[in-house]
């Protein structure tokens, strides 16, 4: 028996009891049809349990005593009767029958009147969960989400061990330096994002990762690793050697003397994360379309690319899935503006490129815009049967939780290298609904104004981490801005974290930002 | 409150209004009522007060912000002496030197055993000219980091041994120091976002 149940209940469980307990949560508590279903006449077998519809389960639940249906009505465990809590209609009852137990009509708790207190069995709390998941089912309401509760083991340990570390505003847990161990901001300044990514987070502190891999390599052990040394509580800089080693080992073209950008370590380390998450996912798909691990979850968006055949205005359609957005800048040697062909762009959504500083909306609206391939690229239609010209348009069909933007400051063409400074504008809070692929629908039928639905808060995303890169293309540096919480932002700079105020963050050049979905849905 | 069949369409805004004021306040009482179970609940079965931590030690966790120091109160650049075991080769490595001996240890940089290795293996099969060739072309193309104060040093000594390269034979130019070779031929333009 648990601490909270009570012995009083034993005298209830007895015979059919279960049976009884569910009809009563069925037929008054959580009631699950909408219309009354036909009642079976009873014909000398056990009764069935009938979910009455809400009206007639309103009508006959008052109480016996007064006829009130509300103050709180309790029904009685052990026969048919409902009684008024408040007015102590239902404590009379227990009184003169001896009926120990009265259940809570309204959320389904059981009251023990020898305890004067209400009681939490286990096995009644069981029945209970049930019949109200079947309840909620039926209604089309889906699943009630449940808070943690600690188990029996996980009490006891809590218990024997009282330290605790809160992650409150002005609180450094979770804040530390990294060593750079020669030339490694680039790897630095990525585990500092990835460390406050706010699931990844809570998926390795929650310890979700079961690893099966069988030596000492697995990055996501690491990774785990990684996240106990900064919720730690320490305040002397991490070494993140055992890091670089694993990542050096299974993503070889990384390491060594090859380009140490900042944005190709994500990509490989996400990469290398993903790879091993996979093996402890019970299901050793290789389909790497079909993968549920974390950092799918987390990281994966699915991008829209719709080809249009401008003979015979057929579309074709893939869905490629992607990590992160590289946007070009103006500055580059391909040509910025105008955003859209043959137009002037700066019309759609009101905005005009010419009052400014570039934004990270334009370098948006200039990565979804319907781009014209050109009579030497023509694509073959399966609607025309021949090569035709065609435009392509790149939408987001799926977004991620993590939206990383990577700004492409450097060039690498053929004729020269460089380091494209030209200052890009990003906000704290995004909204990507006129980038959606269902967006693009609406503005072919001719609706160029997007109209801001308030209430759709799908495509919401807020800024929590800024990666830069000072210096120029021979020499430069990495530093990272985080957020920790709403608007306390901290600036990771190798081993040194100081406080940096949103001012700084957002007048930063900005080289890979990370946005977060503001609401989550559960599926 | 009885319960009774009412008709609303012959009520006025008035009792409309109270009418919606008593569902409203109804329902408040509900959610609260709801809210207490919850925590009743929580404190039976002993979890409500588990996440509560000191006061006193949550003081040495408060963020620092002043100029000079971190948010820790340390001052900046204190942290020259850190070690780190390899574990490659398990020696006591200096953390700030740990990515170059990491990169020789595994063998992934061009100027490491593993590469040498492949020189002298290949040496014995292939003629000298046709080797060194291959080399010169793959030092050239590589992307390298640079380390900023030893860019003028490097320049000079590259030309010189570049030349140096071309008439010495392949296995006299292993038997140059590694070591040194290495810190030559770091290359100085030609870096994606390289660091200091």
């Amino acid at each position: 028996m648990s601490p909270a149940g009570c012995p009083h209940v034993n005298g209830f469980k007895v015979d059919n009891w279960k049976q009884n307990l569910r009809v009563i949560y069925q037929c008054f508590v959580w009631s699950g049809s909408a219309e009354t279903r036909k009642r079976k006449k009873e014909e000398g077998g056990d009764p069935q349990p009938v979910a009455l519809s809400r009206p007639l389960q309103a009508k006959s639940c008052i109480c016996h005593m007064c006829g009130a249906h509300l103050n709180r009505l309790h029904s009685c465990l052990s026969c048919v009767f409902f009684g008024c809590f408040t007015k102590k209609h239902i404590h009379e009852h227990a009184k003169n029958k001896r009926h120990n137990l009265a259940i809570d009509l309204l959320y389904g708790g059981i009251y023990c009147f020898v305890c004067q207190d209400y009681i939490y069995d286990k096995d009644m709390e069981q029945i209970a969960k049930e019949e109200q998941r079947k309840a909620w089912k039926l209604q089309g309401v889906g699943e009630k989400y449940s808070t943690w509760e600690p188990t029996k083991r996980e009490l006891e340990l809590l218990r024997h061990n009282p330290k605790r570390r809160k992650i409150t505003t002005n609180c450094t847990i979770g804040l530390r330096g990294l060593i750079n161990l020669g030339n490694t901001c680039f790897m630095n300044c990525i585990v500092q994002a990835l460390t406050h990514t706010p699931l990844l987070r809570d998926f390795f502190l929650s310890d979700r990762h079961k690893c099966e891999m069988q030596s000492n390599s697995c990055l996501v052990c690491e990774m785990s690793q990684l996240f106990q040394e900064f919720y730690s509580g320490h305040r002397s800089p991490h070494i993140p050697f055992r890091l670089l080693h694993l990542v050096w080992t299974h993503a070889r073209h990384l390491a060594g003397y090859e380009q140490q950008d900042a944005h190709e370590f994500l990509i490989a380390a996400l990469d290398v994360l993903h790879r091993h998450c996979k093996d402890d996912n019970g299901k050793k798909a290789n389909n790497p379309n079909n993968c549920n691990c974390i950092i799918d979850q987390i990281f994966t968006g699915g991008l829209q690319s719709d080809v249009t055949c401008q003979v015979c205005h057929g579309v074709s359609t893939t869905i490629d899935p992607f990590w992160d957005i590289s946007l070009d800048l103006p500055g580059s040697s391909t040509p910025f503006w105008p955003l859209s062909p043959g137009g002037d762009g700066s019309t759609l959504n009101g905005e005009s490129h010419l009052s400014g500083a570039t934004t990270l909306t334009d370098c948006l609206r200039r990565f979804t815009r319907p781009e014209h391939l050109g009579s030497s690229a023509k694509i073959k239609c399966s609607g025309c049967h021949s090569y035709q010209e065609s435009t392509k348009q790149l939408t987001m069909k799926k977004l991620p939780i993590v939206a990383c933007f990577h700004l492409k400051r450097f060039e690498h063409s053929a004729k020269l290298r460089r380091k494209i400074p030209t200052y890009v504008s990003f906000p704290l809070e995004l909204d990507m609904t006129p980038f959606m692929a269902s967006s693009k629908e609406s503005r072919m039928n001719g609706q160029y104004q997007q109209s801001v639905d308030v209430f759709n808060n799908d495509n919401k995303y807020s800024l929590f981490a800024v990666v830069n890169h000072q210096g120029t293309l021979e020499s430069g540096h990495y530093t990272t801005f985080i957020r920790q919480h709403k608007d306390q932002w901290f600036k990771c700079d190798d081993a040194v974290i100081t406080k940096a105020s949103i001012k700084d963050v957002l007048d930063s050049e900005g080289y890979l930002l990370f946005y977060h979905k503001q609401f989550l849905e559960y599926e | 409150m009885k319960m009774e069949d009412m008709s609303l369409s012959g009520l006025d805004n008035t009792k409309l209004e109270a009418l919606a004021q008593d569902i409203y306040s109804d329902l408040v009482e509900d959610a609260c009522l709801g809210l207490c179970f919850e925590v009743h609940r929580a404190v039976k079965q002993g979890y409500f007060f588990l996440d509560d931590t000191d006061q006193e030690s949550m003081k040495d966790f408060e963020i620092v912000d002043q100029p000079g120091v971190d948010i820790f109160g340390q001052v900046y650049n204190q942290w020259k002496n850190k070690e780190c075991v390899c574990p490659n080769c398990n020696r006591s490595i200096a953390a700030s030197r740990f990515a170059p001996h990491l990169e020789k240890c595994l063998g992934m940089g061009r100027n490491s055993s593993r590469i040498a290795n492949r020189r002298i293996a290949s040496s014995n099969n292939m003629n000298n000219k046709s080797e060194s060739d291959q080399e010169d072309n793959d030092d050239v193309n590589d992307n390298d980091w640079s380390y900023g104060s030893e860019k003028k040093k490097r320049k000079s000594d590259k030309v010189f041994l570049h030349s140096l390269k071309q008439h010495i034979p392949l296995v006299s130019f292993i038997a140059v120091e590694i070591h040194v070779l290495y810190v030559v031929f770091l290359s100085t333009c030609n870096c994606k976002g390289a660091n200091r």
